[in-house]
C-alpha cells in the first residue's frame, strides 16, 4: 500500500441494530409509553417484542448491505475488477531410482508439508507437463503449479517434497529453484480501498485535444467547422513551433466565413471553465487559400467526359473545402490521384500536378505536393481537369 | 428512539448524582435529596423527608413567589396543541401515605401571569400501603391551540395516613410527561393499526390510564422499524413523478442529494466524485446551532428578561447544543455535490467556484490568467476571511490552502487580497 494512503475505503452502516437492542430499546421506551407494561419470558407480549425486534433487525442489516453493493456494482460497470488470487508455481526435480528411464505423467502430485505439533499442512503442486528422464539419466526438472490458487508459504530452493501421486521408479522430489509463492484474493476492504483510489483519480476536466474536439462537436452545433490545435497561441499559428500552456481552436461557418464574435467568446469562456485551468485559450479564425490543379484523366468506355470530368471536380472540391479538409500539414499529390481515380468512370490519371498555391500558407515542393507552413489553413481548389 | 418522548428533559428526570436536584425542584415542608441506588428501572430517584409535617409536598418547575415556570425547559412543543399531556411518577413510601398529584402547564410570559394563563390538571389521588413502587398518574390537559408556549409543572402531595407519628421517606422515580397522541407519529404504526379488528381499536380507545395501552404496544414494539422507515423515507430518492421538486429540500435524498445528504453518509458517497472529505469548514464557528444573538441567548436566559443586562445562561442548557462545528455539514454537501474536490478538480470553474464558497458578501473573485501555468485569483479583503492579519495586496494562505486539492498539476496559483 503506497504511503501515505488517504483513500481507504469509507464503508456506509445506514442502520446499526442487533435484535437484542431493538428488543432493549422497545422495553425501555414502554417505560415512558406504557410504564406499567413489565415483560416476562413466556408471555405474548414478550414473544411478539423479541419477533419484531428479529425482523427488524434483519431489515436494517439488509439495508447495510446496499451501500457495499452499490459501489461494487459502479466499481464493475466502470471496468474496475477484483485481483483474484493466483497460483505459486516452481520447478522440481524428480530423482529416479535407476538410470532405465521413466516418465512422471503430467498432473503428478507432490507436496511441501508443514508440521506443527499434531497438525500438518499440505502444500501441494502439480506437474504441468509430461517429465521423460530418458534411459541413462536418473534426474529431470520440470515446471509445478500449485493445485489451489493462494499464498504458499516461502519454499526454496532444494526443499524437499512429498511425492503424492503413484510414480513408479520415482525416488524423491525436490525444489530445483524457489518457488513464487502466489497471492491470495484481495479482500473486500482491499478491494474497495483501491475502487475508492480508482474513482479518486477520474476527474472531468478536458484534457486532450480529443476531448475538447469532442466537447465541441457534442454540444456546440453553432461551430459547425473547427480545429482545435495544441500547444498553439493564435498569435504564432506557424506549423513546427510549439507554445506550452496553450492551445487554439480555428472555427468557421461551412462555407468558410467567420462565425460571429459572440459565438467565438462564448466557446472560449465555456472551454476556460471546462478545460485545466491555467490554460491559455485562444479561439481563431480560419483561413484560406486556392491550390491550382491540373490533372489529365482517361476515361471507362461507356461513361460521359463532361460528366466524369464534373464528377471529378467534385471529388476534389469535396476534399479541398472547409468541410472536408482534414487539416494535414501536407496536401500529397498522390491522395488527389487517389481521390481521382475512386470516380466512377476515370480509368486512370495521366498526369496530376498541384501548381501553385494563392497565398504564403503553403508552398508546392520539389516533389509536386503543398506544404502547409500555417495551421487553420483551408485549401481550396481551382481545377482544370482534360480527358485523353 | 420511540415516538412519545418524556416532555421533562433529562437533567430534572436522572437523578443519578449525589446531592439536591437541580433547583427546579423544591420541597415545601420536606427536604430533597438525590438517591441514585434506589430507582423504579434505573436513573435513581429522589428521597423526600418530611420536616415533621403530616402533609408536604414536592413542586416540580414553578416558582413559589409568582407562581411561574422555573424555566423554559419542558414546554410544549407546536406539535402538541390540541393534544393531551399525560404525566406520570413512580413513588414508593416506607409508610402509608395518600399522594396527591396534580400537572399545570404555565404560560411562558414576562408579565405577571394571568389566571387564565395556568392550566391545571384534576388531582389524582393514590394511596401508598405496599412499600413497592406505584404509579401515580396526574389528570390530563388539553393543551389550548393558542399562541402561547407552556412549561410543564408538577405537585406532588403527600399525606401521612399510617397513624404513625414518624415522617414518612418517600421516593419520587421516573417523573414523565408526555403527548397522548405522538405515539401515532411512528410511521410503521398506521399499517399495523389498520389492521386490527376495528373492535379492538374502539375497546382500546376507552381504556384510560394508560390511553390505548393495545396500541401503545403495538407502537413499543415498533419503535425502532418506525426509524428505520423514517430513514428510508428520507434516504430514497424519488423523481418527479414520486413528488421530487429541486426546489423542496424534504422531496431530495439524505444519501445521494449533495444538497440534502446526512453527514454521517457524507464520506461513503463522496468516494463516488472522488472526494476525500476535508474539514474543517472555511467559515466555522465553534457550535452548529449556538444562539448568535442576544435574542436568541435570550431563549435560554434564566431571567427571560431579552434586554437585561444580567443575561445569563446555564451551562447545562449550552450542552442541549449541538457541538458538531458550524458549518460542517453544509461544507461536506458542498464537496459532494460539486466534486470539486474530486471529479471536477481543476478546472477554471473549480477554482472560481470554490473561491467563492471561501469568501463572503458579493463573493467577489477575479480570475485571470498570468504567465504560463500560473493563475492570478484576486479577492476583496473584506470578503476573504483571514483573521484581520492581512493587508490589501497580500496573499491569504488559507485560501491558497483551501484551493491546493483543486489546482491543477504543474500550475501555480497566486492570490492577492484587493480593496
Amino acid at each position: 500500500m503506497p504511503s501515505p494512503d488517504f483513500s481507504n475505503y469509507i464503508d456506509l452502516t445506514i442502520y446499526d441494530v442487533e435484535p437484542i437492542t431493538v428488543y432493549n430499546d422497545a422495553v425501555d421506551y414502554a417505560k415512558i409509553s406504557l410504564p406499567e407494561f413489565e415483560p416476562r419470558v413466556g408471555t405474548v407480549e414478550n414473544a411478539i417484542l423479541e419477533a419484531v425486534a428479529h425482523s427488524t433487525a434483519v431489515l436494517a442489516n439488509t439495508i447495510n448491505r446496499i451501500p457495499d453493493g452499490l459501489m461494487e456494482g459502479i466499481l464493475a460497470l466502470m471496468g474496475f475488477a477484483r485481483n483474484e488470487a493466483t497460483f505459486a508455481t516452481g520447478s522440481v526435480k524428480f530423482t529416479a531410482y535407476d538410470d532405465f528411464g521413466v516418465t512422471i505423467a503430467a498432473g503428478t502430485v507432490v507436496s511441501y508439508e508443514q508440521v506443527s505439533g499434531t497438525t500438518v499442512v499440505s502444500w501441494a503442486f502439480e506437474t504441468n507437463t509430461d517429465l521423460i528422464i530418458p534411459e541413462g539419466a536418473t534426474e529431470g526438472s520440470v515446471a509445478v503449479t500449485a493445485l489451489s490458487a493462494g499464498l504458499y508459504p516461502e519454499l526454496f530452493n532444494t526443499q524437499s517434497l512429498v511425492i503424492i501421486s503413484a510414480a513408479e521408479g520415482v525416488a524423491e522430489a525436490e525444489l530445483v529453484a524457489d518457488i513464487y509463492v502466489g497471492s491470495d484474493s484481495e479482500t473486500d476492504f482491499e478491494y474497495f480501498s483501491r475502487g475508492a483510489q480508482f474513482l479518486a483519480s477520474l476527474n472531468t476536466s478536458l484534457s486532450t485535444a480529443a476531448q475538447v474536439s469532442n466537447k465541441i462537436r457534442s454540444s456546440y452545433s453553432s461551430i459547425p467547422v473547427f480545429k482545435v490545435y495544441d500547444l498553439t497561441k493564435s498569435d504564432n499559428m506557424t506549423i513546427g513551433t510549439s507554445v506550452v500552456g496553450c492551445f487554439t481552436v480555428v472555427v468557421c461557418a461551412t462555407d468558410g466565413t467567420a462565425l460571429s464574435s459572440g459565438t467565438k467568446s462564448t466557446l472560449q469562456s465555456n472551454l476556460e471553465e471546462l478545460c485545466v485551468a491555467g490554460l491559455d485559450i485562444s479561439i481563431a479564425d480560419m483561413t484560406s487559400g486556392v491550390a491550382t490543379v491540373t490533372l489529365s484523366i482517361a476515361i471507362v468506355d461507356g461513361f460521359t467526359p463532361a460528366n466524369v470530368t464534373t464528377d471529378v471536380e467534385d471529388a476534389i472540391n469535396n476534399y479541398l473545402s472547409f468541410e472536408g479538409w482534414d487539416f494535414s500539414t501536407i496536401l500529397l499529390r498522390n491522395r488527389l490521384i487517389a481521390i481521382v481515380s475512386a470516380v466512377a468512370g476515370v480509368d486512370y490519371v495521366t498526369e496530376l500536378a498541384i501548381v501553385s498555391y494563392s497565398n504564403a500558407n503553403a508552398t508546392v515542393n520539389g516533389a509536386g505536393n503543398l506544404v502547409f507552413t500555417k495551421k487553420g489553413e483551408v485549401p481550396t481548389a481551382d481545377i482544370t481537369v482534360s480527358v485523353v | 428512539m420511540g415516538y412519545s418522548v418524556n416532555k421533562i428533559s433529562p437533567s430534572d428526570s436522572v437523578f443519578l448524582a449525589t446531592g439536591a436536584p437541580t433547583d427546579r425542584w423544591r420541597g415545601v415542608s420536606c427536604s430533597l435529596v438525590n438517591v441514585p441506588t434506589i430507582a423504579k428501572w434505573n436513573n435513581g430517584s429522589i428521597a423526600v423527608t418530611g420536616d415533621n409535617q403530616i402533609e408536604f409536598s414536592v413542586v416540580f418547575n414553578k416558582l413559589a413567589a409568582t407562581g411561574k415556570q422555573q424555566s423554559s425547559f419542558s414546554v410544549v412543543t407546536e406539535e402538541m396543541r390540541g393534544d393531551y399531556v399525560e404525566s406520570f411518577v413512580w413513588i414508593k413510601s416506607d409508610n402509608i401515605v395518600t399522594v396527591t398529584s396534580q400537572m399545570q402547564l404555565i404560560a411562558i410570559t414576562n408579565a405577571p401571569l394571568l389566571p387564565e394563563e395556568t392550566i391545571s390538571s384534576t388531582y389524582s389521588n393514590t394511596r401508598i400501603t405496599t412499600g413497592e413502587w406505584t404509579l401515580v398518574r396526574s389528570g390530563v390537559i388539553q393543551v389550548p391551540p393558542d399562541e402561547h408556549h407552556y412549561g410543564i409543572s408538577l405537585t406532588i402531595t403527600f399525606k401521612n395516613v399510617s397513624g404513625v407519628d414518624t415522617t414518612p421517606t418517600v421516593y419520587i422515580s421516573h417523573p414523565t410527561a408526555y403527548s397522548r397522541l405522538q405515539f401515532t407519529n411512528n410511521p410503521s404504526f398506521f399499517s399495523v393499526y389498520e389492521s386490527l379488528p376495528q373492535v379492538l381499536q374502539l375497546s382500546d380507545s376507552e381504556i384510560n390510564a394508560p390511553t390505548y395501552s393495545l396500541l401503545r404496544f403495538v407502537e413499543t414494539s415498533l419503535a425502532r422499524r418506525g426509524e428505520l422507515f423514517d430513514l428510508y423515507q428520507d434516504i430514497i430518492p424519488l423523481d418527479v413523478s414520486q413528488g421530487y421538486d429541486p426546489t423542496d429540500l424534504t422531496t431530495h435524498s439524505a444519501l445521494v442529494d449533495g444538497d440534502k445528504i446526512f453527514p454521517e453518509f457524507a464520506p461513503f458517497i463522496a468516494q463516488f466524485v472522488g472526494t476525500k472529505l476535508s474539514n474543517p469548514s472555511p467559515s466555522s464557528t465553534p457550535w452548529e446551532n449556538i444562539p448568535g444573538t442576544w435574542q436568541g441567548i435570550d431563549e435560554v436566559d434564566l431571567a427571560l428578561e431579552p434586554e437585561s443586562p444580567e443575561d445569563a445562561v446555564e451551562w447545562r442548557s449550552l450542552e442541549r447544543y449541538n457541538t458538531q462545528i458550524s458549518g460542517l455539514a453544509d461544507f461536506f454537501r458542498w464537496q459532494i455535490s460539486t466534486g470539486y474536490y474530486g471529479l471536477n478538480a481543476g478546472s477554471k470553474t473549480a477554482l472560481v467556484e470554490a473561491t467563492k464558497y471561501y469568501c463572503t458578501g458579493t463573493k467577489t473573485v477575479n480570475y485571470s490568467l498570468g504567465t504560463t501555468w500560473h493563475v492570478d485569483i484576486e479577492t476583496k479583503i473584506e470578503e476573504t476571511p483571514n483573521g484581520g492579519a492581512l493587508v490589501v495586496g497580500d496573499a491569504n494562505p488559507d485560501l491558497l490552502d483551501f484551493l491546493e486539492k483543486i489546482r491543477p498539476l504543474g500550475t501555480v496559483i497566486h492570490h492577492e487580497l484587493i480593496a
